[in-house]
C-alpha cells in the first residue's frame, strides 16, 4: 500500500504489500503485512468492538446502556445479544417511524463518509469481511449488472425510509441478512429464560414466515458470495450506498498515475470487482486499498482548504517499477 | 509521447470553476454534518429505542 505524501515527492508506503515485497521494495519500510490480512484483522477486530458486551450470558438481556445511544458506522444489529452499539440503519428507520428526521446519525455518518468515503465498507463491515471469506478466489466471478445495483436505492428509499414512515414498523431490520447472522439466529438458537418473568425470551411457536423469509434471504446472500462478488454490498446495502456519495468528495483519494497501461489487475484484485484506472473514486469503491499493491494506484489526502491534488503532484513523477 | 502521456489531466479537464468551488462545497458538507451532530447531541436526538430493537 501506498500512501501519498503533502510535500510533493513519490508517494513512499506506510505498510508494503506482499506485492511490494516480490518487487523487490527497496528502501522501504517494509511490513510482512498485506493490505487484505490488515483489513481481515480490523474487520474482526470491528465485529468485536461492537458485540463486546458478554455480561449478556449472564444476565440474558441486551445491553441498555448509554453507549447504544450511539451508532457504530457499519451494519450491526443492536437486538444481537452481547451489542454495544446500534446500529445505524435501525436507528434511522427509528426516526423515519416516528417521524423525526435522523439529526445525529446522518451527520455521524456524514462527517465519515467526508473523511474516508466508504472506506468503513471495506475495512470494519463484519459482513463485508463474510462476503470477501465466501468468494471463490480461483473461480472468474460473475458480473453485476449495472442496473442491479439501483436496487440500492429502492431499499434505501423503501424499506428504510418510507416503509418505516408509513407503517411505523422496521422493515429493512426485519429482513436484514445481518440481523438475522448475528441476531435472530443466536437468539433462536440460544433462546434462554427470562430472568424477570420466567418464561423463555422467543416464546414456543413465535417462529413465523418473517423468519423463515429472513434466514433464506441470508442462506441466498450467503450461497451467491461464492460466484459473485460482495452481492449484498453491491446490490442491496442501503449504507453503502449512503457512503458512496460521498467517495467523489471525501479528503481520502484513489489516484492512478499516468503509465497505467490498463492491465486489469487492480479488477481481479478489487472485492467489488471495479476497474480503478477508469475512475479512481468511483462510488463503488469500498476504499480497501488492496489495488494500492498495484505501483500505479496511489492513496492519498486532498484538504479543501488550498492544498494540492495528489494528482496534480504525482503526474510529476512516474510510476515505480 | 504516447497516448497516455498526452492525455488530459484531472486538474486540466476540471475546470477554474470546479477547482474554485469545490473546496467550498466540502467545507460545506464538514460545517453542516458536525451541525446535526451537535443538534443531535443538544435536542436529545440519539437512538432511545433499542429495547424494542429485536426484530424476530
Amino acid at each position: 500500500m501506498h500512501f501519498g505524501t503533502v510535500g510533493g515527492r513519490k508517494p513512499s508506503s506506510v505498510i508494503s504489500t506482499r506485492a511490494d515485497k516480490d518487487r523487490g521494495g527497496e528502501g522501504r519500510n517494509t511490513m510482512k503485512v498485506t493490505t487484505t490480512e490488515l483489513r481481515k484483522a480490523t474487520q474482526l477486530f470491528a465485529l468485536l468492538w461492537a458485540n463486546s458486551f458478554f455480561g449478556a450470558f449472564f444476565t440474558r438481556k441486551i445491553y441498555k446502556g448509554p453507549l447504544k445511544s450511539t451508532c457504530v458506522p457499519f451494519l450491526n444489529c443492536h437486538a444481537c445479544p452481547t451489542a454495544t452499539f446500534s446500529c445505524p440503519v435501525g436507528t434511522w428507520q427509528h426516526y423515519m417511524a416516528t417521524h423525526q428526521f435522523p439529526f445525529f446519525v446522518i451527520g455521524q455518518l456524514g462527517l465519515i463518509g467526508m473523511l474516508v468515503g466508504r472506506m468503513v465498507c471495506g475495512w470494519l463491515c463484519p459482513f463485508g469481511f463474510v462476503q470477501d471469506a465466501l468468494s471463490s478466489s480461483t473461480r472468474q466471478p460473475l458480473q453485476v449488472p449495472r442496473a442491479w445495483t439501483y436496487l440500492r436505492w429502492v431499499v434505501l428509499g423503501l424499506l428504510v425510509i418510507a416503509i418505516p414512515w408509513i407503517t411505523t414498523e422496521h422493515w429493512f431490520s426485519k429482513l436484514c441478512p445481518v440481523g438475522t447472522l448475528i441476531a435472530a439466529l443466536p437468539w433462536v438458537l440460544w433462546n434462554p429464560t427470562d430472568p424477570d418473568t420466567g418464561a423463555k425470551i422467543i416464546a414456543p411457536g413465535s417462529f413465523g414466515w418473517l423468519l423463515a423469509a429472513k434466514i433464506a434471504i441470508l442462506v441466498a446472500i450467503l450461497v451467491v458470495s461464492r460466484v459473485v462478488k460482495r452481492p449484498f454490498c453491491r446490490i442491496f446495502c442501503p449504507l453503502g450506498l449512503f457512503f458512496s456519495f460521498f467517495n467523489k468528495v471525501s479528503i481520502l483519494r484513489l489516484e492512478v498515475a499516468p503509465g497505467c497501461d490498463g492491465c486489469d489487475a487492480c479488477q481481479k484484485l478489487c472485492p467489488v470487482d471495479i476497474k480503478v484506472y477508469e475512475d479512481p473514486n468511483s462510488s463503488d469503491c469500498i476504499r480497501c486499498l488492496d489495488c494500492t499493491s498495484c505501483a500505479h494506484v496511489t492513496v492519498g489526502l486532498r484538504l479543501p482548504l488550498g492544498m494540492p491534488a495528489a494528482s496534480d503532484r504525482n503526474q510529476q513523477d512516474s510510476p515505480s517499477p | 509521447m504516447s497516448d497516455e502521456q498526452n492525455a488530459p489531466s484531472q486538474a486540466e479537464t476540471a475546470g477554474p470553476g470546479a477547482q474554485r468551488g469545490k473546496p467550498a462545497v466540502v467545507i460545506g458538507l464538514f460545517v453542516l454534518f458536525l451541525a446535526m451532530i451537535g443538534y443531535g447531541i443538544v435536542a436529545g436526538n440519539v437512538f432511545d429505542n433499542y429495547e424494542n430493537a429485536s426484530n424476530l
